[in-house]
C-alpha cells in the first residue's frame, strides 16, 4: 500500500503517478535526439510521405483531396499505432521497478497514453493547419470532435492496456501484434473511403473500431458532416468492454506480473 | 513493558517461480520460500540472514506485498503500510536529480505534497551540490547512490523494508547512511533489514531469522542465530 490511504487518495496518487511517469518521458525524450519535440512533428509528416508516395504516384488513386484525406486518416491512426505498441512492452520493460515498488500496473499503460496523447495534440494542432491550408474550413461538424476524439482514446486505452495486461504472459504477443496492427491499417479506412466498398464488406469492416472513428472523425473535419451517433455506439461498447475486462485483469494479476521473467 | 503488536503474521509462506524451458510448453516450477513463518512485532528491528540465494529478497517482496505467496498466508493489521526504500528505483537518467526526487518519490509511494515539503531536505542530505540540478546519467555510482538513499530517507511507513542498500556508494556516504537508518530504528519505527554483514545485524537487529533454502529456521536469540549461520556457512 502506498503512503496516502484511503480510496480516494491512493487513486489521487495514482493519477499524479502517472501524471508525472508522462511528463518524466516527455522531457527525457526531448533530450534524447538533436531535433527533440521537432521529431513529434516530423514523424507523422515521414509516414505520410511513404503513404503518399506509394498510393498517389504508385498505384494512383483518383480522389482530387487525397492528400489531406491520407494525412488526416494517418494522423489519427498513429495515436492509437503507437501507443498501443507501446503500451504492449510497458509491463515487461519495468520489470525491476515493479519488484522495488508497489506499483499499480494499471500506471505503466496509462502514463504511455497519456505521454501519446501529448504528442498526439501536437499533430492535431499541425493537421488543423494544413486542413486550413487545403481549404477545409471549420464547420458545425466540428464541435463533435471533442467527442470523437474522446471515443478514440477510449479504444486507445482499451487496446492500449489489454496488449499490456497479455504480453507478460504470452512472451510472443508483441509479435503477434504488429502483425494485427499491420492488417488493421489495411482494414481501417485510412487509404481508401469505405463507403466505396460494398455494403456486406463494410458491415464486417466496422466491426473495427478504429475503421469508424478515423471514418467519422474525418467525416466531421473535412466535410462538415455530424457523426453517424448510431453506428459509434459500437466502438464505445468495444472499447468500454474491452477496457473493463483488461483493467479487472490487472487488477487480479497485479501481485504476479513482478515474479514474470526475472 | 506493553505487549508485543503483530503487524505481519507470515504463516508456512511458499513462493515458486515457474522457469522458461527451450520448450514453450514445458515450465519449471522453482520454489524461493518453501515455509516460512514468523510474527513481525510493532517496533522490531528484524534482521533476515541467510546465503546467496536463499530466498531472503523474495521474501522482502512477499512482506512488502509486492507479490503474493503461492502457498500459506501472510496477515498484516489493517491500515499497515509495508514500503521497500528501493534506492534509485526507476531513475530516468535523462532527468536532473531534482525531477527524480519527485518521480522516484512518487513511484515509492510518497505523496506529492509530501515530498515538495521536503525537496529542500532531501536535496540538502545528497549533498552533490549543483550536480542536482544536472542529468542523473552525469553522476558517479557515489552521487547516484546519495541521491537514491536521500530520497528513500524521507519515506513515512509502518515497517521499513531493507535490502543489502547500505553497502553503496562511498566510505563516507555508508557510514552516514547507516548512520541514519540507526537513528530510525531508534524511534521506535519497524524495520526488517536483510544483510550479509553480521557486525550490521548484531548491533542493529532485536530479532533475526535465519533462511535457508527457503525455509525459515526455528528463531533462536540474536547472538545465538547469527552463530549457527556462521556454523551452517561453513559447513556448506
Amino acid at each position: 500500500m502506498a503512503t496516502p490511504t484511503g480510496t480516494t487518495s491512493h487513486l489521487r496518487h495514482l493519477i499524479n503517478v502517472i501524471r508525472y511517469r508522462a511528463l518524466s518521458e516527455l522531457r527525457a525524450e526531448a533530450t534524447r535526439t538533436y531535433a527533440g519535440y521537432l521529431w513529434w512533428v516530423i514523424q507523422p509528416l515521414l509516414s505520410f510521405c511513404v503513404y503518399y508516395i506509394a498510393f498517389n504516384f504508385v498505384i494512383g488513386t483518383h480522389r482530387e483531396d487525397f492528400a489531406m484525406f491520407l494525412f488526416t486518416g494517418i494522423v489519427l491512426w498513429q495515436w492509437f499505432h503507437i501507443s498501443v505498441l507501446r503500451c504492449a512492452g510497458s509491463l515487461i520493460a519495468s520489470r525491476k521497478l515493479m519488484q522495488q515498488v508497489n506499483l499499480h500496473k494499471a500506471v505503466f499503460p496509462s502514463s504511455i497514453i497519456l505521454v501519446n496523447s501529448v504528442k498526439f495534440a501536437v499533430t492535431f494542432v499541425i493537421l488543423i493547419g494544413v486542413l486550413q491550408v487545403g481549404g477545409f474550413h471549420p464547420g458545425w461538424a466540428w464541435a463533435t470532435l471533442p467527442i470523437l476524439l474522446l471515443v478514440e482514446v477510449m479504444i486507445i486505452a482499451a487496446c492500449g492496456c489489454f496488449s499490456a495486461m497479455i504480453s507478460p504472459f504470452v512472451p510472443d504477443f508483441q509479435h503477434i501484434l504488429t502483425t494485427i496492427l499491420h492488417l488493421m491499417f489495411f482494414l481501417s479506412g485510412i487509404i481508401y473511403d469505405l463507403s466505396i466498398l460494398p455494403d456486406r464488406i463494410r458491415t464486417i469492416l466496422e466491426l473495427n473500431p478504429m475503421a469508424i472513428i478515423i471514418t467519422q472523425t474525418r467525416n466531421a473535419m473535412m466535410y462538415n458532416q455530424m457523426p453517424d451517433w448510431g453506428t459509434l455506439l459500437i466502438p464505445i461498447a468495444q472499447s468500454a468492454l474491452l477496457l473493463f475486462i483488461s483493467l479487472a485483469l490487472l487488477h487480479r494479476f497485479d501481485k504476479v506480473y513482478p515474479k514474470i521473467g526475472r | 513493558m506493553s505487549e508485543p503488536v503483530s503487524t505481519v503474521i507470515l504463516e508456512s509462506v511458499g513462493l515458486s517461480y515457474r522457469q522458461e524451458t527451450a520448450l514453450p510448453w514445458r515450465r519449471n516450477e522453482f520454489w524461493a520460500l518453501q515455509d516460512v513463518s514468523f510474527t513481525l512485532n510493532r517496533g522490531d528491528t528484524l534482521g533476515i540472514i541467510g546465503r546467496n540465494g536463499a530466498g531472503k529478497s523474495s521474501l522482502l517482496r512477499v512482506i512488502a506485498g509486492i507479490i503474493n505467496p503461492d502457498r500459506g498466508t501472510v496477515t498484516r493489521t489493517p491500515g499497515t503500510r509495508c514500503t521497500m526504500l528501493a534506492f534509485g528505483a526507476g531513475f530516468e537518467h535523462r532527468l536532473t536529480g531534482r525531477q527524480n526526487i519527485m518521480l522516484n518519490g512518487l513511484q515509492l509511494g510518497m505523496d506529492r505534497n509530501h515530498v515538495l515539503q521536503r525537496m529542500d531536505q532531501i536535496v540538502e542530505l545528497t549533498n552533490i551540490g549543483e550536480f542536482i540540478d544536472q542529468p542523473v546519467r552525469s553522476y558517479s555510482t557515489g552521487m547516484r547512490a546519495r541521491l537514491g538513499f536521500s530520497i528513500a530517507y524521507f519515506i513515512e511507513t509502518d515497517i521499513m523494508l531493507i535490502d543489502e542498500a547500505l553497502a553503496t556508494g562511498d566510505e563516507a556516504f555508508r557510514e552516514k547512511a547507516t548512520g541514519l537508518i540507526k537513528e530510525k530504528i531508534n524511534s521506535d519505527q519497524t524495520v526488517v533489514i536483510v544483510s550479509h554483514s553480521m557486525p550490521m545485524i548484531a548491533s542493529t537487529c532485536s530479532r533475526v531469522i535465519q533462511i535457508e533454502h527457503g525455509r525459515s529456521l526455528p528463531e533462536l536469540p540474536t547472538e545465538e542465530t547469527i552463530e549457527r549461520y556462521r556454523n551452517t556457512s561453513l559447513i556448506a
